[in-house]
C-alpha cells in the first residue's frame, strides 16, 4: 500500500468522522485496507431518492490522491448517470486527462485537492439532477426523458429497497 | 494512531475551535499534511514542494484551479513556511494547554453544580468562573476552589510551598496584572513573572530573615526593574504562553504551562511581538532535529538549489540510451537487461527529478541514499496498481496452470507410457516440451536433461 496514500485516507476519514456532513457516512472496510471503503449516501431530499440509503464502495489507486477512486453503487439504484453495474459516471471522478464524453469541462473534473466528501456531495447532487444527455444507463435516460412517472416510482422502490422495506 | 497523527479536528473540542479552519489553511490540500517547503504557483495557490512536483508532472495543471502550469514557475512561499514552522512548535503544547482547560472548565461546572446542590454558596461559584477567566487576584484562600488546588497540588510539587501561603501568592498576581495591564516592556515584566518557583529558593536564600510576606515583596520590586540586559541574550519565548523565561529555567516552565493549571494569560502586546520572539524557538528545533538525524543534511543554499536543480526534460524527446545514463549517473539502479520500457525508467526518472528538487527545496533535506530509498519505497508502492495490468497475464497463467494440471499430468502418463512401449530416444523429444511444461524434469531420467538444454 502506498503509504502516503494511506496517510491522506486516514486525514479523510478522521476528517469525516468528526466534521460529519448530513447524508454521508464513508469509513475503510477494515483496518488493514485503506485502499478499499465503503459508504452511505442518503437520498436527497425532494426527490424521489428520499428516504433510501445508497451504499456504494469506494475503490482508491495506489497514487490517490493523483488519481481518482472509483465508485460502485452495491445496491439496486436506477439512474441515467449509473451504469448497470453500479459504476459511477460522474465528471468528479474523471481524470482531467481522459474526457470520454467530451463535454465536461476540466474544472469539473478529479483534481488532488478533491476528496471523498466532495466526490460523496457531488454523488448526491447527482441523483437529485441526473443529467440524461451522457446516459451512462441508457434505458434509465430514456425512461428519465420519456416516462417520467415509471422512472420515478422505479426509484421510490429502489429508495424502499435500499432500507430494507 | 492518535498521537502521532495530529488533525485539525482536534481543535473541535477545544475552546477554540476557530482554530481548525486556521490549521487547515497551514494544509497542503494535496497530502492533508502541514506544508512541507511550501510553493507558490503562477496562480497563487500553495502547495508541498514534493506534491505540486508530482501534480505538474501528472498534468501540468493547478489542481484548485486547473489553470496550466510549469515546474520552473514554481516560487517559495517563505511566509507561509514561516507560519506552518511557528505553528508546528507550538502545536502540541497549545492543545494540551486548551485541552486541559476545558476540562478544568468542565470538572468545575460539576463540581460547581454539585455544591449549588447540595449547599449553595453563590460566593464561592462566582469566584470560581472568575478564576477560570484567569482573573486571579481576588482569590482569597477561604474562597478558592478545592478541586483546582488538589489538582494543582497533584501535578506540580515544586508549587505547594505557595499553596500553603496564600496572601502572597495575592500579592504577587496583583503585581504582575498591573504590569502586564500598564504594558510594560517584555523584557522588564520577565523575568519574574509568575511560576518561578525554580529561581525562589535560592533568591529566598539571599534574603536576611525578615518575614516571608515584606522579603518577597522586596524581591519582586528589585528583580522587576530593569537590571537584566545582560540576561537578555538567554531569553527564550514560552511556546505556550508566550512570555519570555530564561533559557534554563525554559523547560520547568514549559512543563507548567502545559500542566495548564495556571493558564497564565499572555498580554496583547507580547502576542504582537511574535517576529522577535518565534526566531529563537525555531533555530533551537532546527538545531535539535539536525543533531537528532544523521540521514539528514544542512538546508541547501540558493546558490547550491539552482546549481543542483534537475530539469523535467520531455518525453517525446528523450532517448532511452539518455534516460538509462541519467539514471545511472545519479546511482538509481535500473535493470541493465533493457526489460524495462521505456515508459517505466521515464518515469521512475521523473519521479528522482520530483523528489530531488523537492529535497533541494526543504529545510531538512535528507541525503542522497535516503532518498534512493525513497524513490524505490515510492515504486513498490505503485507497483501494486501499475503492474496488475501486467501481471494479469502471470497471474492467469499460473491459475491456468494449476486448473489443467491433471490435463497436464494425464498427458505426461501417455507420454511416458508410449516411451516406454516403444523404449526408444527417438520418441524423448516429443514429449520434452510437455515435461517442462508441467515442471516434471526432475521425474524424467537424467538423459533428458542435456537435451532439454538444447532444446
Amino acid at each position: 500500500m502506498a503509504a502516503k496514500a494511506v496517510r491522506r485516507l486516514l486525514s479523510e476519514y478522521r476528517e469525516l468522522i468528526n466534521n460529519e456532513t448530513e447524508g454521508i457516512y464513508a469509513g475503510p472496510v477494515s483496518e488493514d485496507n485503506f485502499m478499499l471503503w465503503e459508504c452511505l449516501i442518503a437520498g436527497p431530499p425532494d426527490t424521489p431518492f428520499e428516504g433510501g440509503m445508497f451504499s456504494a464502495t469506494l475503490k482508491f489507486p495506489d497514487d490517490y490522491p493523483l488519481s481518482p477512486p472509483e465508485l460502485k453503487f452495491t445496491c439496486e439504484i436506477l439512474h441515467p448517470n449509473v451504469y448497470p453495474d453500479g459504476t459511477v459516471c460522474i465528471s468528479i471522478l474523471h481524470p482531467p486527462g481522459d474526457d470520454p464524453n467530451m463535454y465536461e469541462s476540466a474544472s469539473e473534473r478529479w483534481s488532488p485537492i478533491q476528496s471523498v466528501e466532495k466526490v460523496l456531495l457531488s454523488v448526491m447532487s447527482m441523483l437529485a439532477e441526473p443529467n440524461d444527455e451522457s446516459g451512462a444507463n441508457v434505458d434509465a435516460s430514456k425512461m428519465f426523458r420519456e416516462d417520467r412517472a415509471q422512472y420515478e416510482s422505479i426509484v421510490r422502490r429502489c429508495a424502499r429497497k435500499s432500507v430494507g422495506l | 494512531m492518535e498521537a502521532d497523527f495530529p488533525d485539525p479536528t482536534d481543535w473541535i473540542q477545544t475552546p477554540v475551535p476557530g482554530l481548525q479552519a486556521l490549521e487547515t489553511s497551514l494544509r497542503c490540500q494535496v497530502c492533508k499534511e502541514l506544508f512541507t517547503a511550501p510553493k507558490v504557483t503562477s496562480c497563487g495557490h500553495t502547495f508541498c514542494s514534493l506534491c505540486i512536483r508530482r501534480c505538474l508532472s501528472a498534468s501540468s495543471k493547478c489542481p484548485t484551479c486547473m489553470k496550466p502550469d510549469e515546474e520552473p514557475r514554481l516560487r517559495d512561499n517563505i511566509v507561509v513556511s514561516e507560519l506552518v514552522n511557528s505553528f508546528n512548535t507550538i502545536r502540541k503544547s497549545l492543545l494540551d494547554t486548551l485541552v486541559a482547560k476545558e476540562e478544568a472548565r468542565k470538572q468545575a461546572e460539576e463540581e460547581a453544580q454539585r455544591d449549588s446542590r447540595t449547599r449553595p454558596k453563590p460566593e464561592k461559584r462566582s469566584s470560581y468562573d472568575l478564576d477560570d477567566d484567569e482573573i486571579m487576584e481576588d482569590a482569597e484562600p477561604a474562597h478558592r476552589p478545592q478541586v483546582k488546588k488538589r489538582r494543582r497540588q497533584e501535578t506540580i510539587t515544586s508549587r505547594k510551598p505557595q499553596e500553603i501561603e496564600p496572601p502572597r501568592r495575592s500579592t504577587r498576581t496583583s503585581s504582575q496584572r498591573t504590569n502586564s495591564r500598564a504594558g510594560s516592556s517584555q523584557v522588564i515584566s520577565i523575568p519574574d513573572s509568575d511560576g518561578d518557583d525554580d529561581d525562589f529558593q535560592p533568591i529566598e536564600d539571599l534574603s536576611e530573615g525578615e518575614f516571608r510576606p515584606s522579603s518577597r515583596s522586596k524581591r519582586k520590586t528589585t528583580s522587576r526593574a530593569p537590571t537584566t540586559p545582560t540576561k537578555k541574550s538567554d531569553l527564550v519565548a514560552c511556546p505556550v504562553c508566550d512570555r519570555q523565561k530564561e533559557q534554563l529555567a525554559i523547560q520547568s516552565h514549559v512543563n507548567r504551562c502545559i500542566e495548564g493549571n495556571r493558564s497564565p494569560s499572555p498580554s496583547p502586546g507580547l502576542a504582537n511581538g511574535t517576529s522577535s520572539t518565534g526566531t529563537p524557538l525555531k533555530r533551537q528545533t532546527a538545531s535539535f532535529s539536525n543533531i537528532s538525524k544523521s540521514q539528514h543534511r544542512a538546508p541547501y543554499t540558493a546558490e547550491e538549489r539552482e546549481r543542483l536543480r534537475l530539469p523535467k526534460g520531455n518525453a517525446s524527446l528523450a532517448k532511452e540510451a539518455d534516460i538509462r545514463k541519467k539514471l545511472r549517473d545519479h546511482g538509481i539502479r535500473y535493470d541493465v537487461k533493457g526489460k524495462e520500457t521505456k515508459q517505466v525508467l521515464w518515469t521512475r526518472l521523473q519521479e528522482w527529478t520530483n523528489l530531488w528538487n523537492a529535497n533541494l527545496d526543504s529545510d531538512n533535506p535528507k541525503l542522497k541514499h535516503v532518498l534512493i530509498r525513497e524513490l524505490e519505497a515510492y515504486e513498490r508502492s505503485q507497483a501494486t496498481q501499475k503492474h496488475s495490468v501486467v501481471q494479469d497475464k502471470d497471474f492467469e497463467r499460473e491459475v491456468w496452470g494449476s486448473t489443467h494440471k491433471p490435463g497436464f499430468d494425464a498427458l505426461i502418463a501417455t507420454a511416458r507410457n508410449s516411451r516406454k512401449k516403444e523404449n526408444g530416444a527417438e520418441t524423448e523429444a516429443t514429449d520434452q516440451p510437455l515435461d517442462s511444461v508441467a515442471g516434471a524434469q526432475a521425474e524424467l531420467t537424467g538423459i533428458d536433461s542435456p537435451e532439454i538444454v538444447e532444446a
